[in-house]
Parts: C-alpha cells; structure tokens; sequence
C-alpha cells in the first residue's frame, strides 16, 4: 500500500463500531432509507409480478421473482432486520395481490398457506445468508485494512534509526490514524521521559495544552504507574486526552497521549487500536535500546583496547628515556669529584636528548587521547600556506641539524581554509619522521601546490625508503618501523596515526609511496573549498 | 643600590621554578619566585617587578585573573607561559594585557630572549614619545619611520600606505608578538572585526616584498593561531 493511500485511511473506515453505535438522528436517517430501499424493491418487484399476471407466466415465477426481491433488499440494506421485513412483506403481497381471490388476505386453495410458508422459509433463509455474508466480507475489508495499517506503521518504524525518530514516526501515524492531535514521550538514556514529540492534527491550536503542568503531570503519572490515564479513565479524569503507556519487556517505555477535545473520547475499539500501535512502538523502543547498548559496549571495549595499547606504549616508550634520565643525573650528582667536565657534559646531553624525546612523545600521545575522545576542537579558518609551512619548518629546524630542509612552493599566495595549528603539526610530525627514519645528510622536501579544488602537500625525503609490506599499516596507531636511524630510538607510533585522524577531519587524504629515485613521499591533499 | 631588573616567577613546578631562576639569576637579573596566583598578586604590589614570567595553569586562579588583577596596578611587562595547542588561551591573554608569550616546553635561550624584548619596550616607554628611535634596524632591514621609508640591504622597498603601517606597527613592537585583532585595531580601526584573511594578504605581499623567501622568513615570523612577530635580532 502506497503511503497516501495510507494517509487517506483514518480510523472511521477501520471501526466496526461505525455502523452500530451511530448518534441518534443518524440512526433514524439510515433506518428510513434502508426502509425506503426495501419497500421500493418489494414494489418493484409486484409490478413485474402484475406485468407476468399480464402475459400469462405461470405463478412460480412470481414467487421467485418475491425471492429475488427479498435477497436484493436484503443486500441493500444493513442488518437481518429488512430482509426479513422483506420477506414477510413478499409473502403478504404475493397473498394480496395474485392467490384467487384478489385483493385480500383470503385463499381458496388449500395448499397455499404450504406456499406462503415455504416462501417465507426460503426468503428469510435467503435473506439472512445474504446479510451475514455483507457482513463478514465488510468485518474482512475492515480488518485488512487494519492489518495493513499496522504493517505500514510497523514497517515505517523498522527503517527509524534511534529513539527519537521512533517518536516522531508514531507520532504521526497514530494522529493520522485517528485523526487527532497525539504527543509521545519516550525514555532517555537515564530511564527517564525525554522531550516528549507533539503533532497537533491540522494545526490544531489546542495542541498546546500538552505542555500545560496537568498535562505533564497525567504524562508522567501514566509513565509511573504503567496503567492508562486522562480522559475516560479513573486518574485525571479532567485531562484533555487519553494516555496509555508504552510497555516493553522491561517496564514501561514512554507515554502515548490522544487528545479528546470537544469531548470526543475514543471507543473501546479504538483503544485497542492505540493498544496494538503501541505494542509496536515498544518493540521498535526496545530493539533500539538494545542496539545502542551493544553499540556502546563495543565502544568501550574499543576505547578499552586503545587505552591498554596506549599504556603499553607510554610504559614502553617512556620509561627508556626515563631510565636514561635518571641514571645520568644520578651519576652526576653521586660522582661530582670524580667525573671530567667532559663526561659530565655528555651525560647532560644524553639528559637533553631524552627529555626532547619526552616531550614530543608526550604531545602525541595528548594529541591522541583528544582526537579519540573526540575533544579536538576544529577552529577552521582561511590560513596562508606559506604561513602554516613556514612554521612547521621553523619549528622542526632545531632538530634537523643533520638534515637538509628544502621547501618548494608557488609564488602565489594560497590561503585555504585550515585549522592552521593541526596542520602544522601534521607538518611537523611527517617532518620528523623523515628526520628519525633518514641517515644524517639527506634531504627533505616540501612541496605545495594547487590542483583543481585541491591543495596537495608532499613531504618527501631521499633515505631508504619504506618497506612495501609496511605501507599499508604506516597510518595505524601503535605501527613503528623496526628500522630507525642514526640516532637509534624508536617512534611511538602515533605520529602519523595523529595526522591521518588530523587530515581526515579537514575532509582530506593522506596517502604514502616510494620515490622512483629513492625515498619515500608523505602526501596529503586538503580541499580548496569549506 | 642595583639596578638589576627584577623578574617574577610564577609558576607552580619547583623544578621549572629553580632553573628559570637560576638562569636569569645567572644572566644578571634578580628573580623572585611565587608558586601560586595569590602570593603573585601580593608580590607584584610589594616588590614592583620589571617583569613577570606566569604559567596560565596556578593552582589556586586562573593565570587569567591573575593577569587582569595585576595588569591596572604595574607596568610590568606580562609574559605568558602556556602549553602548545592552547592558542585561544594565549590569545586571551594578550588580549588581556600580557605582553608576550612562551610555548612550553621553551628552552632557556628562548625564555631570555623574550626577557631581553620585554626590559628594552620597557625601557623605551619610560622614555618620553619624543625620544622614540627614528629609525628602526634589524639585520639587512631598516625602517626611516621619519621620511616613511624602508631600505632592505640599503635599497628601498616600495610599500603601499597600509603596508607601512602595519610595518611600522610591527617595528614599534619589534621581538613581540601582536595578535590579529590588535594588528587590526590598531591599523585598521575598531571596526575591522574579525577580518584576518586580508591580515593575511596584507602580510602575504609585504613578505613578496621584504623577504628572500616568503617560505623560511627572515622577518616576518607567524605565530600560527596567535598572530605575528617581527624578527629583532
């Protein structure tokens, strides 16, 4: 079923009520013209009965043409009353008008009162048949319409993706369903109602009583006690609608409330309706909740493992240079007398060494913990590149002493929308790779350039190169070559992982190859365009 | 009595305490040292430093308050330290009245270069506006702000009205960083907003101009996030 065919559907075509429990004048005007229906069809039916008299039919005819009046009053009209109404009229007719003598309700014949009272027999039989099979096929049409309704509701529901979208799609569909304003309050997180959902029917103004304090108190009164509230039940009598809890597995869920302004409560029928489509919306509330809590489990265990990795690596990594740290210095201070100046100066700069290699370890491992908890805050703004490259440059060159910075880029200024202190350390740290994995010597290069809408950045360096086995795990976290330079230290494996997160944040790509001449190129592309 | 200039240290790490102290003592200054925000304030009254060195992380108030608090009772020249990747609290801050800032981890050379920019603006602006240099001089460049001229290695460099106030803003202050709004205030007026792109263009074509390559420049050096400093030594 198409959705505007759905649309179309409101719960007055669903209700089996609709035919019993009509106001009074309604009532009257359909018991006339169902009585109006069957007395024309009897009246028709003896004028071709007088037209068969006419041309000389035998009566057999008459009485079967009678038959087939009562069976066409009888689905004309609703009920088993005017069938039988019908009959009785057919069979006193037939007396009337064409057993001898004429014009009254005499007979001669002896076998006629056999007649009338198989006549009658068979009209009533005929007529109630007739009627219950209207009926049933009606009950049928009724209660595939319902089914389908719920499968649409229960399908729309199946393609939401969180609660929220729960409440607005059965907030919808029970308002068109019943034609009424509906407001639906589902749990948060912390178990309680959340910012409840309100569609108010053709705009109705009157919505707003939803957010009145007796209203929220009847909401939430309904959600405690897990039993129906407002209009038309014990509680809250005064309420201007009905509420009915959402139940699950698990408790209640949340609160469904259907306005009854005017007066205008719902019948029992419809109740049960309501019942079913909430039924609904608890599964769909509960399958939801269920995957968000996996979801969240698997989080953690993520973010668990992360956690365990970062510590093996700060373990690991930092307690080297500290170690180196602490001996030097306790060296010094225990042997003061006996060590040259000399030795004294060297232990110091294996001090500094390793306190500069702290530092930077530790920057990238708060960089990580930021990026990972989703702290790191973009500030985007229109950045020169030069600017950004200058400094990155600048800031790496205390370190590069034994290396060789080249940096090549256009004249033109390009100014592209960055957040300029990522960037530059995404800079800074391909800058200082090239510098840990190249021997003393080499050359590192620099490059920009525009193309199309995008900016490519290449960071390029003319050591050994990068393993082809190792390319593909290079970005992952935790990932350090085995193979280090002159100054002997290995990486924490963070760095490149802190500028693939960096660069894909801006909308970019990060990629790494192998130089046909030797080396390796870092490349990065950023969009030119927010 | 000594005309050492006195320093204060503010910062909560006795470590980092001891050897900022140690080495300023080391070059000639005199240095007191305060561990958290309150003894700062009170010391800052007391002694009248000539310059303050803050960590923006105290213990008991934020290096922030502890900035606005001083700044209307001294002259003292405000030097900021925070860590890497805090830009908008060194903005802040300068915003605010510091004076100038360093990124931690600083080295000692870094920390007394900033020492050395701070005590010279303060000494100059004891002197009165008629005493200020007419000449400005930093490696090949020099700045006539007498005639509006600006040789690099004895040849004039053409620069258009804007860009020579933004020069000579920047010359004025030379060794100390400027964030964009100040640079744009003070240029432009009050009413530029927040527009640091054309900053940017602006400093862009100086560059073009003054610098051998606007890609490792000489003068004009960015502070990423922050602003810019014009090169002093």
């Amino acid at each position: 079923m198409k959705s505007s065919e759905f649309n179309n559907l409101s719960l007055d075509d669903l209700s089996e009520t609709k035919y019993n429990n009509r106001t009074n004048p309604h009532r009257i005007r359909l018991a006339a013209s169902n009585f109006a229906v069957t007395i024309g069809i009897m009246a028709l039916v003896t004028l071709l009965s007088f037209l068969f008299r006419h041309i000389d039919f035998h009566e057999s005819n008459i009485i079967v043409a009678y038959i087939l009046g009562v069976l066409l009053a009888a689905k004309q009209t609703d009920g088993y009353f005017y069938g039988i109404l019908a009959s009785v009229v057919g069979v006193l007719t037939f007396n009337f008008f064409f057993t001898e003598p004429y014009y009254t309700l005499v007979t001669y014949r002896p076998d006629y009162p056999v007649t009338f009272v198989i006549m009658l027999i068979a009209a009533i039989i005929t007529s109630t048949l007739t009627a219950k099979a209207k009926q049933e096929a009606r009950l049928s049409l009724l209660r595939e319409k319902r089914a389908r309704v719920l499968y649409q509701i229960s399908k729309s529901l199946l393609k939401v993706r969180n609660i929220n979208q729960i409440a607005e799609v059965g907030v919808t569909n029970i308002a068109k369903l019943f034609s009424r304003s509906v407001i639906i309050s589902t749990i948060n997180s912390s178990e309680a109602l959340g910012e409840p959902y309100i569609y108010s029917f053709n705009n109705d103004e009157r919505t707003n009583i939803f957010k009145s304090f007796n209203e929220m108190q009847v909401i939430s009164e309904t959600f405690k006690t897990g039993n129906p509230g407002g209009a038309d039940t014990n509680t809250y009598v005064n309420s201007s609608a009905y509420y009915i809890p959402i139940k699950g597995q698990s408790g209640t869920l949340g609160v469904v409330g259907v306005s009854c302004f005017d007066n205008k409560l719902l019948s029992d029928e419809q109740k049960a309706l309501l019942e079913t489509v909430t039924t609904q919306i608890a599964l769909a509330v509960e399958r939801e909740r269920l995957s968000e809590k996996q979801q969240r489990s698997k989080m953690e265990v993520e973010r668990e493992r992360l956690r365990g990795n970062l510590l093996r690596a700060i373990s690991h990594d930092l307690r080297t240079p500290l170690t180196g740290i602490l001996g030097s210095t306790a060296t010094i201070l225990d042997n003061d007398d006996v060590l040259d100046k000399s030795v004294k100066i060297k232990l110091l700069q294996g001090v500094y060494e390793d306190a500069s290699w702290l530092i930077h370890s530790v920057e990238n491992i708060l960089s990580i913990t930021r990026i990972d908890e989703g702290r790191i805050e973009m500030k985007k703004n229109m950045e020169a590149v030069e600017e950004i490259v200058a400094e990155a440059v600048s800031r790496i060159k205390k370190l590069a002493a034994n290396h060789t910075i080249k940096i090549n880029i256009p004249d033109d200024l390009i100014m592209l929308p960055m957040d300029g202190t990522l960037i530059e350390q995404v800079l800074v740290n391909l800058l200082d790779n090239a510098i840990k994995y190249t021997p003393y010597g080499s050359t590192i290069e620099i490059k920009t350039q525009v193309s199309d809408e995008k900016v490519v950045f290449e960071v390029s360096d003319n050591g050994a190169g990068i393993s082809e086995d190792n390319i593909p795990l290079i970005f992952n976290r935790f990932y350090s070559a085995a193979t280090i330079n002159d100054t002997g230290r290995r990486g924490t494996g963070l760095g490149l992982a802190i500028c693939k997160s960096i660069i894909t944040a801006h909308g970019g790509e990060i990629s790494v190859f192998n130089n046909p001449s030797g080396g390796a190129t870092f490349r990065f592309e950023l969009p030119a365009k927010e | 009595m000594d005309n050492k200039p006195l320093i204060l240290v503010v910062e909560d790490d006795k470590p980092i305490r001891n050897f900022i102290c140690v080495s300023l003592e080391a070059q000639g200054y005199k240095c007191i040292d305060a561990q958290n925000g309150k003894v700062a304030v009170s010391l800052v009254s007391s002694h009248n430093p000539n310059i303050i060195v803050i960590d923006l992380g105290l213990p008991d108030i934020d290096g922030l308050d502890v900035i606005a608090m001083v700044r209307p009772v001294t002259k003292a020249a405000i030097i900021v330290v925070s860590a890497r990747g805090h830009e908008r609290e060194k903005v802040e801050a300068l915003d605010s009245g510091a004076d100038d800032y360093l990124t931690k981890p600083f080295s000692v050379a870094e920390l007394l270069a900033r020492i050395r920019v701070a005590l010279r603006h303060s000494n100059q602006s004891s002197q009165s506006e008629s005493d200020s240099p007419a000449t400005f001089l930093a490696g090949e460049l020099k700045i006539d702000f007498e005639k509006r001229r600006i040789f690099l290695s004895n040849e004039e460099i053409h620069l258009t009205p804007i860009e020579f106030k933004l020069m000579s803003l920047m010359a004025k202050y030379s060794g100390r960083v400027l964030t964009h709004k100040y640079i744009l205030n003070e240029v432009w007026g009050t009413f530029s907003g927040n527009d640091t792109q054309s900053l940017r263009v602006f400093m862009a074509n100086i560059r073009r101009k003054i610098e051998k390559d606007p890609a490792q420049p000489r003068y004009i050096l960015t502070e990423v996030g922050v602003g810019y400093r014009l090169a002093d030594e």
